[in-house]
């Protein structure tokens, strides 16, 4: 601590003034999350042990709900498929924006601040139009179709672009990779180039530089992108409802259905399942992600 | 591929431009068919028209889920960013154990599926908290999911913040509370002023934590769900482009206050 700030603290100390302040700031996110986050997902936990018939609850355990859930090979096949696609669309970001970050580390840095916020900038126009505009281009009739047909390279239209798991993979890429290739930026730009010249001195050939220097050292950029495309992938809603069809239905789906048919004790066997997943895969990769740096620790 | 020189090759140009249109071709083709008189909303591309603008604006339905959408935002987006701004500070400003998890756990709203979120509040609503669905529910539950981006917008601000100032503040014989209300807050407004654009932005799209909490009416992202699911209808696309604008105009007000010095 600087000198200046020591005497302030000696100062404040000695007029006996000291604010809990720290009270202040969290007591109202604390107080937010507790009734309005943690409530809920209690509540949700309690009900998927309890034996809920419509809106009638009696307060008789029960581990129905789950056995329901982990008992059919349909809901367990269709949990294992979303963590599957949601694997796959993590990997296809990183591949696709690990060397697109590489090419705008390397742009003159004013080309860098232009090209970062023109990846942003789909990010900020409505959610549900992108995947819209995806409807619009892989349908039956859609452009993709349309021109192949014009053009005399196709009879009938291509009917495995839309409604399955291709097009919600597909759509989802889009839709995420902004997220990838902003951690990876981000870890990118903060590696240390004279590390890498290092290296190459040294007699390592490119690809040795990427897997023993640039890959290791931009790792938190990585799990990064786990936190933000892996995990709200687990968890979507939006995408397989307009673009995956009965094919390409995920877990979150199905919990919504059943939560429209008022089987809320399965509803919530289901949905503490995949919170429990997400919650447990934000802790144990935060610290790998380094997530409390983008809070000044 | 993996060359580490310092500009970049041919081939890592070519994939940079192919990503660009990979990201830009859909929103492009939305606001081209938005002015195509075709009601498909596809191909062929049979004259320009601003019907589908028009239409816009003698949709009762629509006009009304706007509406509510400003009056969901104009709720939480006060909350949000006052919430947030606060524990932004504590965070960036405090060392404490297990700060770590305490901001991860800040966090979670924003990766738990919206639409989960949604049902679990539905259960703790009603029968618990006695609120009925209303607009002022569906803005509670966007002040939960919203929170984070506030955090993390204020905190990016306060953490380039020179600590030096207040210290020099306290030497000229500021009181604590005298230095934060002249010297630290007028210098992290932007910040503040960015977290609520960015809050607001996001609130008017959010679609999953609003299914299930809104009740009878219905919020902008509601009523594209409902247009979207019939399939495809040009004025969907007009709708697009006026909400692209729309947001692309209020963050670059966000962007231009987060990078004032």
């Amino acid at each position: 601590m600087s000198s200046i700030a020591h005497a302030a603290a000696q100062r404040q100390a000695a007029r006996g003034f000291r604010m809990p302040w720290q009270v202040f700031a969290f007591l109202p996110i604390s107080a937010l999350d507790l009734v309005l986050f943690v409530l809920p997902m209690l509540v949700m936990g309690v009900a998927s042990v309890l034996v809920i018939r419509e809106f009638h609850i009696s307060l008789e355990l029960t581990g129905r709900s789950y056995l329901f859930f982990l008992g059919s090979p349909l809901y367990l096949w269709i949990l294992g498929k979303s963590v599957l696609l949601a694997l796959g669309v993590t990997a296809a970001c990183l591949v696709l924006a690990y060397p697109f970050a590489i090419f705008l580390t390397k742009l003159p840095r004013n080309a860098q601040r232009t090209m970062l916020v023109l990846v942003i900038l789909p990010f900020w126009t409505s959610y549900l139009l992108r995947v819209y505009a995806w409807m619009t281009l892989l349908g039956e009739s859609g452009l993709i179709n349309r021109g192949l047909t014009s053009l005399g390279l196709l009879d009938e239209p291509l009917r495995f672009l839309l409604y399955n798991n291709f097009s919600v993979v597909l759509v989802s890429v889009y839709l995420y990779l902004p997220y990838a290739a902003l951690a990876l930026y981000t870890a990118l730009e903060r590696l240390d180039l004279s590390l890498v010249d290092a290296a190459k001195d040294l007699g390592a050939r490119p690809w040795q530089v990427f897997w023993h220097v640039t890959l290791p050292l931009t790792l938190p950029g990585v799990f990064a992108s786990f936190i933000f495309v892996f995990i709200p992938m687990v968890g979507e809603y939006v995408t397989p409802s307009l673009v995956g069809g009965a094919r390409g239905l995920m877990i979150v789906n199905v919990v919504v259905s059943q939560v429209q048919a008022l089987r809320f004790g399965i509803a919530s066997a289901m949905a503490f399942v995949i919170v429990a997943l997400i919650l447990g895969l934000v802790l144990a990769l935060s610290k790998a992600a380094r997530l409390e740096r983008v809070f000044g620790v | 591929m993996f060359e580490q020189a310092r500009t970049a090759s041919v081939w890592l140009r070519l994939h940079g431009v192919l990503i660009y249109i990979f990201l830009y071709a859909p929103i492009v083709l939305l606001v081209f068919f938005s002015f195509n008189k075709s009601p498909s909303g596809t191909l062929p591309i049979t004259g320009y028209t601003l019907n589908w603008y028009r239409e816009l604006g003698n949709d009762y339905f629509l006009l009304d889920s706007f509406r509510n959408s400003l009056y969901v935002a104009g709720i939480a987006t006060p909350l949000a960013t006052v919430i947030g701004t606060l524990c932004a500070f504590g965070l960036v400003r405090t060392q404490f154990r297990l700060k770590g998890l305490f901001s991860s756990l800040i966090l979670m709203p924003m990766v738990v599926p919206g639409i989960l979120l949604g049902a679990a509040l539905l259960i703790v609503l009603r029968p618990i908290l006695g609120l009925p669905l209303s607009i002022w529910t569906a803005a509670l539950g966007h002040v939960v999911v919203t929170t984070p981006y506030a955090v993390l917008a204020v905190a990016t601000r306060l953490y380039g913040y020179d600590r030096r100032l207040d210290a020099a503040a306290a030497d000229l014989g500021a009181s604590p509370g005298r230095a934060f209300w002249h010297v630290t807050l007028p210098l992290v407004t932007p910040g503040i002023l960015a977290a609520g654009l960015i809050v607001f932005t996001v609130s008017l799209d959010t679609f999953g934590v609003t299914f299930f909490t809104i009740g009878a009416q219905g919020t902008l992202p509601m009523y594209i769900w409902s247009q979207v699911e019939m399939g495809i209808r040009p004025t969907v696309n007009a709708l697009g482009t006026l909400f692209m604008l729309g947001s692309i105009a209020i963050l670059f007000c966000a962007n231009r206050l987060l990078r004032r010095r």
